[in-house]
């Protein structure tokens, strides 16, 4: 899968990501203060560190679609998260080139005290769209969620299905017209929907991805990930434990955890 | 870098602008008054203040009552937006963590939205001019001082969302804070002759041309704009530069 020529939209290079697990982060001033001069302080500061990505390394072709598969914690959405330029690296080299979208359920971030219709505009603007182009979207992003009848309900009367159908709709329709070069989803379909709707929001991923942009599919739906993916990566502990064809490494995978 | 540069501060402000609009009607969700408290908040505390002062302190200067609530106002505009301020990407934080956004527009639209309900408060104050016989046509030169005491907020709004990223005991400090400014800022008196405490405190250079220009009618030394433009232009930028440096780590530590 690794591609000679340099210029590929997502290169990483030995990417890893330190988080800091120190208890004292939320502890106040005078904690930090009276850290400071305890002696374990610096001893402290390294078993603290806690590395959520050790030595990435990932060139996918362009046009491809890599799956990543892992437990929770093993690094998933961090990753995504620094390909998205959301988290910062703190080791090795990244380089992304194209237009980034990445996808993710948020269905919490919705302003419950809103309309779905607040909503689905405060959702546009939040992804770059402005008013007259949401406008343009919103009888799709409400037909696709089929909860036409309640656009004018305060969202905290929602059913958690109807977040994310709303979530996922505002999103995938916000985003479409953009043509990225790079998509990034992290299990944005797999958030409290009914099968219906999955199926209709994995066709309308579908059609996103074959528009040739490169694909990083996060996923716990292993047949999702067999179905679209050309390669697979197991993510384990913040390393690549294994990379290979969807179907081998898949069924090592759940060999695995059986 | 013009083109991007552009494109940029347009993106900054449609999604300030828009997260602007839905804090506003959030503000006025739920409560049967709505619209109207951006009008009844300040005029409260304008009678509480009006009934105790205007008897002892207030009589020793002209038009009291204009005095009174355009520095009230004023203070109310910085101390509402700065407050607000501290928890503008805390409060965000599962947008912060899942979409890449310009996260300027986070701090940015508090200010909007507090100069939004700042507009009705000066619709009060304009009546009250013209209650007490003052030409309102000076209010116009509001415009530009409005303009850079907004920097100025601006510039320390952002330092304050960016601590407050780190620790919530900025809360209790700006609280108290704020509260020995209200007192440290001629709001219900006047002051003779500038101590230190006022020469540092840059509320007192904003009260003073306003009400020197919109209730006196007094023009101000081009020494004293220069002062003000210099101050709110240097607030700015190290506010600006400060979440700068610090935006990109904002993610990770919420």
């Amino acid at each position: 899968m690794i591609n000679a020529k340099s210029a590929n939209h997502i290169n990483l290079k030995g990417v890893g990501k330190k988080f800091n697990l120190s208890p004292t982060k939320k502890e106040g001033i005078l904690f930090k203060c009276l850290n400071l001069f305890s002696a374990a302080n610096t001893a402290a500061k390294d078993s603290n560190g806690f590395w959520a990505l050790k030595d990435i390394n990932l060139v996918p072709q362009d046009g491809k679609i890599i799956g990543i598969i892992g437990c929770n914690g093993s690094g998933k959405s961090t990753l995504l998260r620094i390909m998205a330029g959301i988290y910062q690296l703190d080791e090795g080299k990244i380089s992304i080139g194209g237009e980034v979208v990445y996808i993710t359920s948020f269905g919490q971030g919705l302003m419950p005290k809103l309309t779905m219709k607040e909503n689905i505009y405060l959702v546009g603007s939040l992804l770059n769209l402005n008013q007259k182009e949401i406008k343009q979207r919103f009888d799709e992003i409400v037909e696709f969620s089929e909860l036409k009848d309640y656009v004018n309900t305060k969202v905290y009367k929602f059913s958690s299905g109807m977040i994310s159908r709303l979530s996922f709709s505002a999103t995938i329709y916000c985003v479409k017209h953009k043509n990225p070069e790079i998509i990034l989803i992290d299990e944005a379909l797999e958030a409290g929907a009914d099968l219906n709707f999955k199926n209709k929001a994995i066709k309308k991923v579908e059609e996103l991805i074959k528009g040739g942009a490169t694909v990083i599919l996060v996923s716990h739906e292993l047949e999702l990930i067999n179905r679209f993916c050309d390669w697979v990566l197991w993510l384990d502990k913040g390393r690549i434990f294994k990379e290979g064809l969807p179907q081998e490494i898949i069924s090592e995978y759940i060999k695995t955890n059986a | 870098m013009s083109a991007k540069f552009w494109q940029k501060i347009k993106e900054i402000t449609n999604l300030s602008l828009s997260l602007a609009k839905a804090n506003f009607k959030l503000r006025t969700e739920g409560s049967y008054l709505g619209i109207l408290w951006y009008l009844l908040d300040p005029l409260l505390m304008f009678v509480v203040l009006f009934i105790i002062f205007s008897q002892n302190l207030g009589s020793q200067i002209a038009y009291f009552p204009i005095y009174l609530i355009l520095g009230l106002i004023m203070f109310n505009f910085f101390s509402t937006a700065t407050t607000n301020a501290l928890g503008a990407i805390t409060n965000n934080a599962t947008f912060v963590k899942s979409i890449k956004i310009n996260l300027e527009s986070l701090v940015i639209s508090l200010i909007i939205q507090t100069l939004y309900s700042h507009f009705f408060e000066i619709i009060i104050f304009a009546i009250l001019l013209i209650f007490y016989g003052i030409n309102p046509f000076y209010l116009l030169a509001y415009i530009p001082i409005i303009f850079f005491f907004s920097l100025m907020t601006l510039g320390l709004s952002f330092v304050l969302a960016t601590i407050g990223v780190y620790t919530s005991d900025l809360n209790h400090i700006w609280r108290f804070l704020t509260q020995i400014l209200f007192f440290a800022t001629p709001i219900f008196y006047s002051i003779k002759k500038p101590n230190i405490i006022f020469i540092l405190n840059p509320l007192v250079y904003y009260l003073k041309i306003s009400r020197d220009l919109i209730i006196y009618h007094q023009r101000p030394t081009i020494g004293f704009c220069l002062i003000i433009i210099t101050m709110s232009l240097i607030i700015f930028s190290i506010g600006l530069f400060v979440f700068q440096k610090a935006k990109n780590k904002f993610a990770e530590n919420l």
